[in-house]
């Protein structure tokens, strides 16, 4: 038997309920309609991002190294 | 004289610069392999390495002008069998000095962002704790840059670098070759968006 294949654990019992090919598309939709806002929230999140101030990096020094600038 | 980070790498002493691969931004993710972190010397730390498994082609990312790189405190040698042992291939280097410290990924892994002007490098951004979970794709990764994906639908300040979507993608094996858009895949890639924009109008009216 192929070792990869494992046997069929449990189902839950609290599922979602099963539904008509309509009903399950109408659900769907309704979820959607979030999904499109997430995305668009991700997007102006994004914009944003790129618009975050830079910040000019080098090794910090030691104390020494600065005092002795 | 101002110093800059040091780092080991397959060839040898190499400076945060040279990171960048001539390319205009940089993307370093710092991973815990070192003594002390759980699988050493066989594995990186578990999380990091389940990280790196769902790294992208990095040809894409590449093509956007951008490197992604990683980075531990792990000497070479010890990168170098670990990376044939997990089948990686992204660019990796060892941590010398106080860098992680100074980007903020000493204690925990963490994506930072760079761009380059010249030689002159600026920190963009940094991602990191659950963060950095979503990374791996080439968008997670362009989203985090300071020019995003460098499509002409965003949201960017005037004058960023800006091409069509879908028209700069190409496969893995061809950016190389292909220096612009192949005409034929913009005829399929426009008449494809048109399909999709008739197809979402018919479903609003």
């Amino acid at each position: 038997m192929d070792k990869n294949r494992k046997r069929d654990s449990e189902l839950p019992t609290n599922t979602p309920s099963v539904v008509s090919p309509q009903d399950w598309e109408t659900a769907r939709q309704r979820l959607l309609v979030k999904e499109k806002t997430v995305m668009r929230a991700r997007d102006a999140l994004a914009a944003e991002r790129r618009r975050m101030p830079w910040r000019r990096w080098r090794r910090r020094t030691s104390l020494m190294a600065q005092r002795a600038r | 004289m101002e110093k800059t980070y040091e780092f080991d790498g397959p060839k040898g002493k190499v400076s945060l610069l040279d990171l960048f691969e001539g390319r205009r931004q940089l993307i370093v993710y710092r991973a815990f392999f070192e003594p002390g972190v759980f699988g050493w010397p066989d594995h990186a730390c578990r999380g990091c390495s389940f990280g790196a498994d769902q790294v992208s082609h990095l040809a894409h990312l590449n093509a956007r002008d951008t490197t992604l790189v990683y980075a531990s405190r792990a000497p070479q040698a010890d990168i170098e069998r670990l990376k044939a042992r997990m089948g990686w291939e992204i660019p990796w280097y060892t941590i010398t000095d106080s860098f992680d410290k100074d980007f903020g990924v000493d204690e925990w892994h963490g994506h930072n962002s760079f761009i380059r002007d010249g030689d002159k490098v600026f920190r963009t951004y940094l991602i990191n704790s659950r963060g950095d979970e979503a990374m791996g794709t080439t968008w997670s990764y362009l989203d985090m840059t300071a020019l995003g994906r460098q499509e002409k639908w965003e949201d960017s300040p005037e004058g960023y670098p800006q091409t069509e979507p879908y028209k700069w993608w190409n496969w893995h094996d061809n950016y190389d070759a292909e220096a612009s858009p192949d005409p034929k895949w913009v005829e399929v890639s426009d008449a494809g968006e048109a399909a999709f924009r008739e197809r979402d109008a018919e479903a609003k009216a």
